[in-house]
């Protein structure tokens, strides 16, 4: 029942191209911002309104990361939002990506919640509501239909080592 | 009372998704307490599989969570923008692959670029549709830039290289969209988006001189 969210999809999705003799960089919309802290609150509070929204900010920059590695096959981000078996999955998608000379574009709506911190790990859900159309990498040229925007119930733990990455990530239909 | 049982009800339920909306229900015991404390779990012997319980020792624990996965406009957009299809430039250049200084040199991409792409996405009673137009193209040409409002451009080098130049077109786009049904907005633009091509020139040198 569970798969490894993105990762899962685009691979099922399959391969793109060091070869692209292009790159199609469209800008998002911004991504949203999470919880600021009150100025009168008090220390403790403040201190989990902080790692609350660190933590939810790391959830939402290893999803901007994403759609933008699989858009270009490029790698150069990865390492900042995503760790252990995450980071070597999305390796091995742009390898398959570049190897079929494909590309994947897509855009997440996302609402997470924070379900628990417990010293360097926490615990993310969200309804994820995604989906991603594969172009040739070259051409710029659509390859298959349009995605269908689809929910999935993402559950994602993220690591503390320095900065706080995405270390695993299960689906589910939600 | 009436927060109790549907607390109880969040309790031990999975993931329950309708049209517009998710729901997740998480333990809401402490850290530490058994999940059978919990009110309206004591008929299940087990939690389900995706129950989200909160690990011993947690610093930070959720009590409850209500996933709705509302959907603003502007992800509708983003979505319709991933799926839009603006093919990327292929740049030409003629004489070609080898130039001479001080020659104006033909610079183009494909005709048939310079038109409307359309791309669409529908989701939560929203339908976002939009359009993208190319605005002009920007050539690096190495030694310098030219902006070019059509497929067609010029460029003159001034300096042979023993090495090609690496030459890129830039496409730059503007989108515009539209929505209609429960928006939180109706219509916006987007842009510059770019789309980059590549190839090589060689540029040469000729020299004369006259012999009397």
């Amino acid at each position: 029942m569970r798969v490894i969210f993105c990762a899962a999809a685009a691979l099922l999705a399959g391969g793109c191209s060091t070869a692209g003799a292009g790159t199609f960089s469209p800008a998002g919309p911004p991504s949203q911002v999470s919880a600021q802290v009150p100025g009168q609150v008090p220390a403790q509070a403040a201190t989990r309104a902080d790692l609350r929204a660190g933590i939810l900010q790391a959830y939402r920059d290893y999803h901007r990361v994403f759609e933008l590695t699989v858009a270009t096959n490029r790698l150069d981000e990865v390492d900042q939002v995503a760790t252990g078996r995450i980071a070597a999955h999305l390796a091995a998608l742009v390898r398959d990506q570049r190897r079929h000379r494909i590309v994947e574009r897509g855009h997440a709506a996302l609402n997470p919640e924070l379900v628990w911190v417990k010293d360097d790990t926490a615990l993310v859900v969200d309804c994820v509501v995604t989906g991603l159309t594969r172009f040739d990498a070259r051409s710029g040229r659509r390859v298959g239909p349009r995605a269908a925007p689809r929910k999935i119930l993402l559950r994602s733990t993220l690591k503390r080592s320095g900065s706080w990455r995405v270390a695993e990530l299960e689906g589910a239909k939600c | 009372m009436l927060s109790l049982l549907l607390a109880a009800t969040l309790l031990w339920t999975g993931p329950h998704c309708e049209n517009l909306a998710c729901l997740y229900g998480t333990q809401s015991h402490p850290p530490g307490a058994a999940p059978a404390s919990a009110p309206g779990a004591a008929q299940h012997d087990e939690p389900p599989p995706d129950l989200m319980a909160c690990p011993d020792g947690a610093q930070l624990c959720a009590t409850s969570l209500v996933l709705v996965p509302r959907v603003a406009t502007r992800d509708v957009v983003g979505m319709a923008l991933a799926s839009i299809e603006m093919p990327l430039p292929v740049p030409h250049a003629a004489p070609a692959p080898r130039t001479w200084v001080n020659l104006e040199t033909r610079l183009w991409i494909q005709r048939g670029l310079w038109r409307t792409y359309h791309g669409e996405a529908s989701f939560a009673g929203q339908r976002v549709e939009l359009n993208g137009r190319p605005v002009q193209v920007v050539w690096d040409l190495g030694d310098g830039r030219e902006t070019c409002a059509s497929t067609e451009c010029a460029h003159t080098w001034r300096r042979s290289s023993t090495t090609p130049y690496e030459v890129t077109a830039t496409v730059e786009y503007l989108v515009d969209w539209s929505c209609t049904g429960s928006c939180d907005e109706r219509a916006g633009t987007l842009g510059p988006l770019s789309a980059t091509g590549r190839t090589r020139e060689r540029v040469g040198e000729i020299q004369t001189s006259a012999v009397s």
